[in-house]
């Protein structure tokens, strides 16, 4: 039982009327503070009357009802794109009975009571489409908790029973006595009522903005030039830093002549930090120009010499070693002894950059006793924590803004907190507001890709043509490794780690009926290579082995993909059901003019995604690629054209890693510096996109990876389709594909 | 010292030469719906328009703006065409993360101005300068398509 | 090094690289060995990615077709709102990244020489029909002067340059002009 569980409901939520008129809902207060999952220090009092300006966010300020009947929902997730800023302030309103359109959304500060619930209220963490997951039951709570104060209030105004009073787009409403009261007239006397102990919640039939496809509450900002994001933050004078890094991973600078830097004019400063070398400057161009002219001599002594190359042959000779278990079903060993045949296949996936638009940056305004830190983030609190080992404040001294990003994909959730600790090492050599910007090159070039992974796949047939065994073994680096070794974790008394299972569960849920199964991993680790999970982490590179590895053993019995997958999902209604869908919805076995198809199914993150792709493929091995069909079940769709909005993301996402996507390392050089040399999916490459939700009604699923594995596997069944060619790597330039 | 036209109004800006447009827009006048991408042309996020044709302002250097008139993304809804496109794309939820957005509209915009109902091969050819890692190209389509079909 | 004296080591180098070209292009060689280094360097992929048959043009020394799904546009300049000019300046810029000239453009399709042998680029070349109607004297000038075509030999970044150096290039070019352009 967590902590948080232990509270109770009238701890987790604190009402108080506004300066001014209305409702100020928070959230933690009291007890909370104990939650905290910073170390505790002189400055933290409880979680009562701030002490210092930073203290003021911990408060933990939740949603602001206004007397003119504005409703505020502050985000404890962070918006990278996926519309957090929109689906949960959905939730609350639907609870409270909001009038949608008198609702906004605002990120929170960085506080323990904005905590993800899925990472058991230890963090702010938006990786492992997880948003939606951890927040919804909180999020109703409150919303249901405040409907009834609201209604209590007007209870007592008019002197009437609560339960003979309804609520309705914000207004309270007394059917009998035929009036009405906006939740802004009620709001101050709401503020006084008892916070209720168990509010009902709604049954799902009755919901009325949650499963709507509102626009985006972030739509007109998006599309003005107004939207703010950590790259756009201005302060008063604020200098700008670029940081010339070693060519290899872990070098260090040896020497540095930064006389020609220093000589370039508007150039500041030259600061050697662990990271590197940084220019600071008045402006970007002017730090970038002196970069270029500094001189370094790195130490390489304990520098990365990974070789895409030399490691893709040991990553193979491993693939024949047994791994670490990760699931062991019936006796697989005897089932191959006793099988007619078992036949196996090997893939090979490489290094991938996440190329968020927006390049990585933060501002650090750091003056020696305190700090304010703004930057697009997906891991605020641990960046949070790393940047007060840094500056030497506690976390109290820092107030910490979570800006939306320009994409994230996960390396904006580095629980090693990279980019910030970098930061705030040049912000502690200069002492002036500094705004660290990497270019496209630096954060191409600059690790925490997706890792490399070779995959082996076997199955084993029985006389009755039917699969009786299956294995699955991985060898990758394991993208945890890095933050427990990282020996500045080591100060952290009394820090828990987050709970990454889920982050590195490299079971694929495996769901076909097969009655032994093996699969074990090799979880290798290289502190000179940096990997990071990279939207729907191993899910990739797992699924797209056992998918296109189911499809040939179909062929091997003489089976349609998808009549054979279906057969071994009886037990599975979910995975069926959205097979069914996108068979359906693709019109599967109907193509025509040259068109191929091909299909792949999976579930994860309580949800279940069912692909189709269409490709043809011309004499010169030119792909075109006509469509993609997604069948999606998340359970319940908070807002269904988001959802559909992330697969369309997602498949695009898909194919531009699919296509092209390959970091090179040569002797521990990356070889990609920008999106000529990675390039992404374009417009005119880009298919016709379908999709269709399955709602099964059961609790909400993840959304942001859904789309992203099934598209691999399905488009390389359809390449066979087409050619009889089996695709054992990727990207397909690899084997000399190109795209129309 | 360079004097440049940017959404109707002149600014006197004190920057080297060879600064690019796209910095001068974003740290000396502080427009910053111009974003910076790939500061190679290749992504199109930094996407103005000089005289009305979108241009990448991370590689035009400012000395080469002359009298040329620029309008940025904070403007474009005083043309009616760029107000139509803003207008759609919060309708369709055209925008994800929205980084990459200013440049896509600005190349959207200058697209209908010149042609009032662009084929799928015509959005290819003006649109795939502009990257979007979101992914929300099949929206983009479907907004310009749209715009041509219902109000120009 | 007086003048005289490095005209006659640059006579001397680009007639032994005349003759080198001349042997090692002996399948396509042009008819008139005056006009054979000239193909050399109209057929470098500097020269060549932009004198394309095709309704793009072409990048870098494998030729590969442009990026971003660039095109030729009625005039030559790109589609209507994707001009060249979006990007390419009037000079290289981001440190070489991104190439640059003034009046960057593709060739007219009148003058695509992709897949042309020597002779048949030589017609090309001097056909007032195709190459805007300009004469010996002004194809000299125009491809020794033109900044576009001066760019070939300070294209920026890693790009390789044409075998001929570009004084070389024009004085081959001045010995095929003085000829009355022999093909």
């Amino acid at each position: 039982m967590t902590e948080l569980d232990k509270i109770s409901r009238r701890d987790f939520i604190r009402v108080s009327v506004l300066a001014g008129g209305g409702l100020l809902v928070a959230c933690g207060g009291g007890g909370s503070s104990s939650r905290s999952n910073a170390p505790s220090g002189p400055g933290d009092n409880g979680g009562g009357t701030p002490v210092t300006p930073a203290d003021a966010f911990q408060v933990g300020e939740f949603m602001r009802i206004s007397t003119d009947n504005k409703i505020t929902v502050l985000v404890g997730a962070s918006e990278i794109g996926q519309g957090a800023l929109t689906s949960i302030p959905m939730i609350v309103a639907e609870e409270l009975d909001a009038d949608w359109s008198q609702v906004t959304a605002e990120m929170s500060p960085v506080a323990a009571n904005f905590n993800n619930p899925y990472f058991q209220n230890l963090l702010q963490f938006t990786v492992a489409s997880s948003a939606i997951r951890g927040y919804f039951q909180g999020q109703r709570s409150v919303g249901a908790a405040v409907r009834q104060m609201l209604i209590n209030a007007a209870a007592k105004r008019w002197g009437v029973e609560a339960d003979t009073l309804r609520t309705e787009a914000s207004f309270v409403i007394d059917d009998i006595g035929g009036r009405r009261a906006s939740y802004g007239e009620l709001s101050s006397a709401a503020a006084e009522e008892p916070i209720p102990n168990n509010p009902p919640l709604k049954d799902p039939a009755a919901y009325r903005i949650i499963g709507s496809s509102q626009q985006r509450l972030d739509a007109a900002d998006k599309t003005n030039g107004s939207f703010r994001y950590g790259m756009d933050v201005d302060i008063p004078n604020m200098l700008t830093a670029v940081i010339a890094r070693p060519p290899r991973f872990n070098g260090q600078a040896l020497n540095v002549d930064d006389n020609a830097a220093l000589a370039v004019p508007g150039v500041r400063s030259v600061h050697t930090i662990l990271g590197g070398v940084a220019v600071v400057a008045d402006d970007f161009w002017s730090a970038d120009k002196g970069r270029k002219a500094l001189i370094v001599q790195w130490n390489e002594l304990l520098a990365g010499r990974t070789d895409s190359d030399t490691q893709r042959n040991a990553y193979n000779l491993r693939l024949n070693l047994p791994g670490l278990p990760i699931r062991t079903d019936g006796l697989v060993l005897l089932a191959q002894t006793l099988a007619s045949e078992t036949i196996s296949a090997d893939y090979y996936f490489p290094f991938m950059a996440h190329a968020a638009m927006e390049p990585l940056n933060v501002v650090v305004d750091y003056d020696g006793s305190s700090a304010e830190i703004w930057t697009g983030t997906q891991s605020a609190t641990l960046d949070k924590i790393f940047a007060g080992l840094i500056l030497g404040l506690l976390p109290d001294q820092i107030t910490f803004h979570m800006m939306p990003s320009g994409g994230g994909f996960g390396r904006r959730g580095n629980p090693l907190a990279d980019f910030v600790r970098d930061a705030c090492a040049v912000a502690k050599a200069v002492r002036q507001p500094v705004k660290v910007i990497w270019t496209r090159e630096d954060d191409m070039k600059g690790g925490f890709y997706r890792p490399a992974a070779a995959v082996r796949v076997s199955a084993s047939i029985d006389s009755a043509n039917n699969i009786s065994a299956w294995t699955h073994r991985s060898v990758t680096q394991d993208v945890t490794a890095l933050l427990y070794a990282e020996n500045l974790l080591d100060s952290l008394a009394d820090f828990t780690l987050p709970p990454l299972k889920e982050l590195t569960d490299f079971e694929t849920g495996m769901p076909y009926k097969i009655d032994n199964v093996l699969m074990d991993a090799h979880l290798t680790v290289n502190l000179a290579m940096p990997a990071l999970w990279m939207r729907s982490v191993n899910k990739f590179s797992d699924v797209f082995a056992q998918e296109t590895f189911i499809d040939e053993l179909a062929m091997k019995v003489g089976k349609n993909p998808y009549n054979f997958r279906r057969d071994l999902l009886s037990e599975k209604p979910r995975h069926r059901a959205v097979l069914d869908a996108v068979a359906d919805a693709a019109g599967w076995g109907f193509s025509s003019g040259g068109i191929s198809q091909g299909i792949a199914v999976m579930g994860h993150w309580n949800s279940f995604v069912a692909q189709v792709v269409e490709v043809s493929v011309s004499a010169n091995r030119e792909l075109t690629i006509h469509r993609v069909v997604s069948a999606v079940d998340c359970g319940t769709a908070i807002n269904p054209d988001l959802v559909i909005a992330q697969v369309e993301s997602a498949v695009i996402f898909a194919l531009s890693s699919i296509l092209f996507g390959e970091i090179l390392l040569e002797d521990g050089v990356v070889q990609q510096s920008n999106f000529d040399d990675y390039p992404v999916l374009r417009m005119y490459q880009t298919p016709v996109i379908e999709t269709v939700i399955v709602n099964s009604g059961n609790p909400v699923g993840g959304v942001g990876e859904l789309g992203v594995p099934c598209v691999g596997p399905a488009l390389a069944n359809a390449i066979f389709e087409a050619t009889n060619e089996r695709i054992r790597e990727l990207p397909l330039t690899r084997s000399n594909f190109k795209i129309a | 010292m360079f004097t440049i036209r940017v959404n109707g109004v002149e600014h006197t800006v004190d920057a080297s030469e060879d600064k690019p447009l796209l910095w001068v827009l974003r740290e000396n006048l502080k427009l910053t719906g111009t974003k910076y991408g790939c500061g190679q042309a290749l992504c199109g996020s930094c996407t103005v328009h000089v005289d009305g044709q979108p241009t990448r302002s991370c590689v035009m250097p400012i000395s080469a703006v002359g009298n040329k008139q620029i309008r940025t993304i904070e403007d474009i809804n005083t043309e009616h065409i760029g107000s139509l496109v803003q207008q759609t794309w919060q309708t369709l939820n055209v925008p994800q993360c929205g980084y990459c957005q200013s440049g896509q509209i600005m190349a959207a915009t200058a697209l209908l101005k010149n042609n009032a109902s662009p084929s799928d091969q015509d959005i290819d050819k003006a649109m795939s300068g502009n990257i979007c890692r979101c992914g929300t190209y099949p929206r983009i389509r479907k907004a310009i398509h749209k715009i041509a079909a219902e109000q120009l | 090094m007086p003048p005289n004296f490095a005209n006659t080591i640059r006579r001397i180098v680009s007639s032994s690289l005349l003759i080198a070209a001349g042997l090692i292009s002996s399948q396509v060689a042009a008819q008139s060995p005056l006009f054979q280094p000239l193909f050399e360097v109209l057929t470098h992929p500097r020269c060549l990615n932009c004198h394309t048959k095709t309704d793009f043009p072409r990048q870098g020394d494998e030729r590969r077709r442009h990026a971003q799904l660039v095109v030729r546009g009625e005039d030559n300049h790109g589609a209507p709102t994707l001009q060249c000019s979006a990007c390419h300046q009037d000079e290289n810029v981001a440190d070489g990244a991104v190439p640059g000239a003034p009046h960057w453009a593709l060739a007219p399709l009148s003058m695509a020489w992709e897949e042309l042998s020597p002779s048949e680029l030589c017609a090309v070349l001097k056909d007032t029909s195709k190459n805007g109607n300009r004469n010996l004297e002004a194809l000299f000038k125009h491809m020794s002067e033109d900044e576009l075509v001066l760019w070939g030999w300070t294209p920026g970044g890693d790009r390789t340059t044409p075998p001929l150096s570009q004084p070389a290039f024009v004085e081959a070019l001045r010995a095929w002009v003085d000829a009355g352009g022999p093909c």
